[in-house]
């Protein structure tokens, strides 16, 4: 539901169950459009920044666009896979528009930011109609929320881990490109374990560690900078990670188990120095539990062994 | 209310046994109107965003009939707000009247 963004116009625009978008005027207390044809809810409705065109996003996997000046006459119909290029990852779904919003720069044009349900955010650049711009794997869970703040030029992605990341717009000669710039933990539902990251110098001293390793109610595990308050997530896990363990030995990288919902125990290796979302890799899975996975630890003084109860 | 920078939650908005639904702020930013499972809404102006944030007052409370209300938003004006309610219909307020 949004109001016709021009003062006084007293025009109201809501998309409904029935999957129509209804316009109206609350000046003679009337509908005065009724734009059918969707095929899957409406999520998102957005217009441009001169208010002529109203851009629809559905979870048909279709944006839709209306000339609001031409009462509401369809413009244009895009499919996002078919048209825009987002490729469709997801192997039993298809691909759905969770959230859009317009997006418009001085130099470079007009573009729109689209979530999808498989977490992915893409910029399409409105004149070729193409991406050019796709974060296709960090987000990981659905898109449920994007917005642009134009005097810091930042998008804003919310997912449905509710975990809000920060992109910077950056306009060059070659075109647009978004920049993560901050990935933050907004809610943490159901925290259900969490260990700190201590790292052990050569001479066996620990030194400090601004990182925590936590899981919550999620297949993603979520590396948490205290010093920063942002968050890098990972993922490997099919279900709910249940538990994790850690294991420090001196000059070598930190080693992390985790054990989940889907039976499976993962090793992974951390290494601080590296860059953002690169701080942790899987280097195994062990499978062979028939049930969900409760508990995991390191031998204290070999940790080439390790001990998981399911 | 969160510093998007920081993602710290510098005030909240809470009454005891009252559960929120929805939510929107006002164009102008001085205003946020919240429906409840009460079927109240309240809206509230913002005031100062600083450390230890509330809102400054209640500045009008009515009831949605005995409807939740799901989704709202304010016009551009920021004057009036429609809420959409489980009877799948919109009703639109005067923000700060509250009829």
């Amino acid at each position: 539901m949004q109001f016709y963004p021009v003062k006084d116009s007293l025009r109201l625009i809501t998309a409904g169950e029935d999957l129509c978008i209804r316009v109206w005027d609350l000046v003679i207390n009337k509908e005065v459009v009724c734009l059918r044809g969707f095929m899957g809810r409406i999520t998102s409705l957005a217009f441009s920044n001169d208010h002529k065109t109203l851009i629809v996003g559905a979870k048909d996997g279709r944006i839709s666009f209306y000339n609001a000046a031409d009462n509401y006459r369809q413009i244009a119909v895009m499919d996002v896979v078919k048209d825009m290029n987002i490729p469709n990852p997801l192997s039993d779904q298809d691909l759905e528009v969770n959230a859009l919003c317009y997006i418009t720069t001085t130099k470079q044009g007009l573009f729109l930011a689209v979530g999808t349900n498989a977490g992915q955010l893409a910029l399409v650049d409105l004149r070729t109609q193409k991406v050019c711009f796709l974060e296709a794997e960090f987000i990981a869970s659905e898109i449920v929320h994007i917005f642009y703040d134009e005097s810091e030029q930042r998008l804003f992605a919310v997912n449905q881990d509710q975990n809000l990341f920060t992109y910077e717009l950056k306009l060059k000669k070659s075109g647009v490109k978004l920049n993560k710039v901050a990935s933050k933990c907004l809610f943490l539902d159901e925290l259900i374990d969490i260990k700190f990251m201590k790292q052990l110098n050569s001479d066996g001293h620990a030194s400090e560690s601004k990182y925590a390793i936590m899981c919550s109610n999620s297949e993603t595990l979520k590396l948490y900078n205290m010093m920063t308050g942002d968050v890098e997530l990972y993922h490997g896990h099919d279900d709910i990670i249940l538990c994790i363990d850690t294991h420090a030995r001196p000059g070598e990288p930190t080693l992390v188990l985790t054990g989940a919902k889907d039976n499976t125990v993962r090793l992974w290796t951390f290494d601080p120095e590296r860059k953002f979302q690169h701080r942790l890799s899987c280097l195994a899975v062990f499978k062979g539990h028939t049930e969900n996975i409760s508990g995991v630890c390191f031998a204290p003084k070999k940790r080439e062994f390790f001990a998981s109860v399911g | 209310m969160l510093d998007i920078n920081s993602a710290i939650v510098i005030g909240k908005i809470a009454h005891e046994n009252e559960e929120p639904i929805n939510f929107a702020v006002a164009p102008n930013q001085r205003l946020i109107a919240v429906t409840y499972k009460n079927h109240l809404v309240r809206v509230y102006s913002i005031g100062d965003l600083k450390e230890n944030w509330k809102p400054e007052s209640v500045v009008a409370a009515f009831k949605t009939g005995n409807m939740l209300g799901l989704e709202l938003c304010f016009d551009p004006s920021s004057r009036y707000v429609a809420i959409a309610t489980s009877d799948s219909q919109i009703k639109v307020y005067d923000a700060v009247k509250g009829f």
